[in-house]
């Protein structure tokens, strides 16, 4: 189940990825432990094909271009399909501020179910998609009743 | 307000900016970033100015955006990543909003600028061809 925390309710046991890709795909080179469920993930959120382990598909250009021209949020969500196939995934908060609606419901409604994903947002922009899925450890059965609960969250932290 | 308008081997530009911040959001992968590199790959943008994670990254580099921000008018500064951007440094942010000489756009789902909900905009790419669709039809400004 995907966990989002405000600030101020961060379990205090985890470490905080604040930029994935920047910080988690250096460290551990996940593109060597790609499979099929990373495919997925790329043709699902990026629209694309994975071509090699380090090359995809692009999606606008028709060209073969480098994994790290992959947008933001398809890399985080990398970095957290990664995370479950090492078992790490309890060790972390992942920061998914850069997910757009569709990686958000993406990771709630499919990667989430195999692995409990803790992770903080700065947005609330999170889709409509039915799932379960947690604020500060309430349960909702929808990405928008969850994503309209947090609104208020963020609107009570400024 | 400004337009900018290009003409490459990849895309067709053609974003129409309403008010002083244009908010770029969307979904993952519709193309943000993709937009914002091609434009920064191109010579003949001297009226535009780039910022993105791996410039702004180190204090020096920051102060040296400030000072671009703080001597400069009448360019649109494009912003990528910003969500991680104004996290790392909240006193670019706050030159942002105090900065009525330039217009930006800003890539990203949560900036803290007062932004004006006409300026939200998300891109198109359709058959190679760039667009701003504003989320709200009439344009105000900030």
């Amino acid at each position: 189940m995907l966990n989002i925390y405000s600030k101020k309710y961060f379990p205090m046991d985890k470490e905080v990825i604040v930029l994935p890709w920047e910080k988690y795909f250096r460290k551990y080179k996940i593109t060597k432990f790609f499979n099929k469920s990373d495919e997925e993930i790329i043709k699902e959120v990026e629209n694309t094909a994975l071509l090699n382990n380090e090359t995809i598909q692009g999606k606008f250009s028709d060209m073969p271009i480098g994994i790290g021209g992959l947008s933001e949020g398809c890399k985080t969500l990398l970095c957290i399909n990664h995370a479950i196939k090492s078992g790490t995934t309890t060790k972390y908060i992942f920061n998914i501020t850069s997910c757009g609606p569709n990686a958000i419901e993406y990771l709630a409604a499919s990667i989430s179910k195999s692995a409990d994903i803790h992770a903080y947002c700065k947005h609330a922009d999170w889709g409509i998609k039915n799932c379960i899925m947690s604020v500060n450890g309430k349960l909702f059965d929808n990405c928008l009743d969850a994503s309209v609960y947090y609104t208020d969250l963020l609107e009570e932290a400024e | 307000m400004k337009s900018i308008k290009y003409n490459t081997d990849e895309l067709e530009i053609d974003l129409q900016l309403r008010g002083q911040i244009t908010l770029l959001q969307g979904n993952t992968a519709a193309g943000k970033s993709y937009l914002f590199n091609v434009l920064k790959g191109m010579d003949c943008t001297d009226n535009l100015y780039f910022i993105n994670y791996n410039m702004a990254t180190g204090n020096e580099n920051v102060k040296a955006i400030v000072d671009y921000i703080t001597n400069n008018s009448d360019k649109v500064i494009l912003i990528d990543q910003s969500d991680d951007i104004f996290e790392l440094h909240p006193e670019l942010e706050e030159t942002i909003a105090e900065d009525y000489k330039n217009q930006y756009i800003i890539i990203g789902r949560n900036p803290e600028l007062i932004i004006n909900p006409s300026c939200v905009s998300e891109l198109h790419i359709e058959n190679r061809k760039a667009t701003l669709h504003y989320l709200f039809p009439e344009p105000l400004t900030r």
